[in-house]
């Protein structure tokens, strides 16, 4: 086929394809919204931050009781419920770049005040970046984007699985290592799912009302199924974890804050430097484990004894972390002055 | 010809053809009042020179007045997007042989670079009527949106910026569905042996 031959054909068009272009653009043309405003994104992005930091703010005064009597294997209370802090401190290292910071944090403040904003954003720490990765995934393979994806999505969950068991085994001696990996996946995968969703629905579906609904839908069934995952494994897991109602309070609020972090992410990621990204998640990891373990070794005290060790890993981990934003920032910038000038 | 452009449509598009049909050069008026800025905007979009994009118009113009009667029209606009399409790509291949140009038209063209192979003397008895009815097929199946990037971007040569503020998304999106559609494209002309 000739190229002359191509460009003949589609000026043969049928008459009929034609004349429904031109209806539709004319429909197009009647119902034409409003011209969008970037700032609207933006500000939703600081105003889900903010929602992050009001929620815990509010959360705080009635979740501290006493921390610094006994140091921090003390107790928090919660509507009566026992939180060990050991827990928390555990909890913290499931989020790969953040954990780091926190405990950085925690070094810094040498207390409980952080805490609880700290986990919640644990809780968006991995379906953040494994959603760069995902993005990238898609972008870069048109062809082989489904396997490239499951690929991904079995480095998260073998990544989990690994991490849960490692940890298990070295405290417990693997007492609790399947149910603590079984919670820790189905977390994992609810997550991957409502990221992988809203994202899906970004690219593919952003004016398609009845797949908004659907997605919506979706989470709120997963909702209600990590809830009740939650409280059927709270007896089990309460024993040494302490993953009980405070989770089950906290799942819900974390949860709807990372489909609209996720949402918004998908308007405002790009592809530039996720090399680098996925090589900080990877770093993160590491990281985290690292970390994990030699706090877990010595569960009342904190990292100051060997800062020098502390400090490469949360430099590292922080540098690859704000080398991201740049790099999403500059893009940005760059979008908007080649639009300006097509303009 | 002196055109008139300033007064705003008022006139049908079958009070146009009638008009064609009865000989009178209202029409053109009326065809420059309505269509002037689309016309151009489609030669714009191949030619990329204000200059041939008017003479592709004037051109379009007294095609038009040639071929009704004793065609009859049942949508002008589609009739003229037709006949300025022919015009201005004559026009662009005619430029073409003298230099190379930079339009919209061409980086579109360039898109579809996966279709065209070396294989002339396979598909030279094929004829373009055929290849027209298969990608018509084609277009026709697909839902409006992929329809309008397609038309949009193949027929019009509209750029993607645009194509991507008319739809309301973004310009990310509109490839994504560009390719998408390439791909559609491709393996039904495959199917349909033009491809190999």
């Amino acid at each position: 086929m000739t190229q002359e031959k191509l460009i003949d054909a589609i000026t043969d068009l049928d008459s009929g394809i034609l004349n429904r272009y031109f209806d539709m653009k004319a429909n197009l043309a009647a119902k034409k919204k409003p011209k969008k405003r970037t700032w609207v994104k933006w500000a939703s992005l600081a105003a889900c931050f903010a929602l992050i930091i009001t929620a815990s703010m509010l959360l705080y005064p009635s979740v501290v009781e006493d921390i610094s009597s006994d140091g921090y294997e003390n107790l928090f209370l919660f509507g009566g419920i026992t939180v060990n802090m050991n827990s928390i401190f555990w909890a913290f290292f499931i989020a790969p770049v953040f954990s780091v910071v926190c405990t950085f944090l925690m070094w810094l403040i040498d207390s409980g005040i952080i805490i609880l904003p700290l986990w919640l954003i644990r809780d968006l720490c991995i379906p953040i970046l494994h959603f760069c990765i995902l993005k990238r995934c898609i972008m870069k393979n048109k062809i082989q984007k489904k396997s490239t994806i499951w690929l991904v999505i079995a480095l998260l969950l073998v990544t989990v699985a690994a991490d849960s068991f490692v940890l298990e085994y070295l405290i417990l001696k693997g007492r609790l290592a399947i149910p603590h990996i079984i919670f820790r996946l189905i977390w994992a995968i609810l997550c991957g799912l409502f990221v992988l969703g809203h994202t899906l629905v970004e690219r593919f579906y952003r004016n398609n009302i009845h797949c908004n609904i659907m997605v919506a839908v979706g989470s709120t069934i997963a909702l209600c199924i990590n809830a009740f995952m939650t409280y059927l494994l709270a007896p089990t897991l309460a024993t040494k974890y302490a993953i009980d109602g405070i989770e089950l309070f906290l799942m819900p609020l974390s949860i709807i804050i990372l489909s609209v972090y996720s949402h918004l992410l998908g308007r405002i990621m790009t592809r530039r430097f996720m090399f680098v990204k996925l090589t900080g998640w990877l770093l993160g990891i590491i990281a985290s484990e690292f970390v994990t373990l030699w706090l877990l070794g010595t569960p009342r005290i904190l990292p100051t004894e060997d800062k020098v060790t502390t400090i490469i890993w949360i430099v590292v981990s922080a540098f690859v972390f704000i080398w991201c934003l740049v790099g999403v920032f500059r893009t940005y910038l760059e979008n908007r002055k080649i639009q300006r000038s097509k303009e | 010809m002196e055109l008139q452009t300033n007064r705003t449509a008022t006139m049908s598009d079958e009070q146009i053809v009638e008009l064609y049909w009865q000989r009178d050069e209202q029409a053109i008026k009326e065809t420059d009042i309505k269509y002037k800025k689309f016309l151009l905007s489609v030669a714009m979009n191949i030619v990329h020179d204000m200059c041939d994009s008017e003479e592709c118009l004037n051109d379009t113009y007294i095609g038009t007045w040639n071929a009704i009667p004793p065609a009859r029209p049942v949508a002008l606009q589609a009739f003229l997007g037709s006949i300025m399409r022919r015009t201005a790509i004559d026009r662009f291949r005619a430029n073409k042989r003298q230099k190379r140009i930079a339009s919209e038209f061409t980086v579109s063209l360039s898109e579809l670079e996966d279709f065209i192979a070396d294989d002339d003397d396979m598909t030279a008895e094929i004829e373009t009527k055929e290849l027209a009815k298969s990608i018509s097929n084609f277009v026709s199946s697909l839902p409006d949106r992929q329809m309008f990037i397609f038309v949009s971007r193949y027929y019009i040569a509209d750029p993607i910026s645009t194509i991507s503020k008319e739809l309301g998304c973004s310009v990310s999106t509109v490839k994504r569905e560009i390719e998408a559609i390439k791909i559609g494209l491709k393996k039904h002309l495959e199917s349909e042996g033009y491809l190999l």
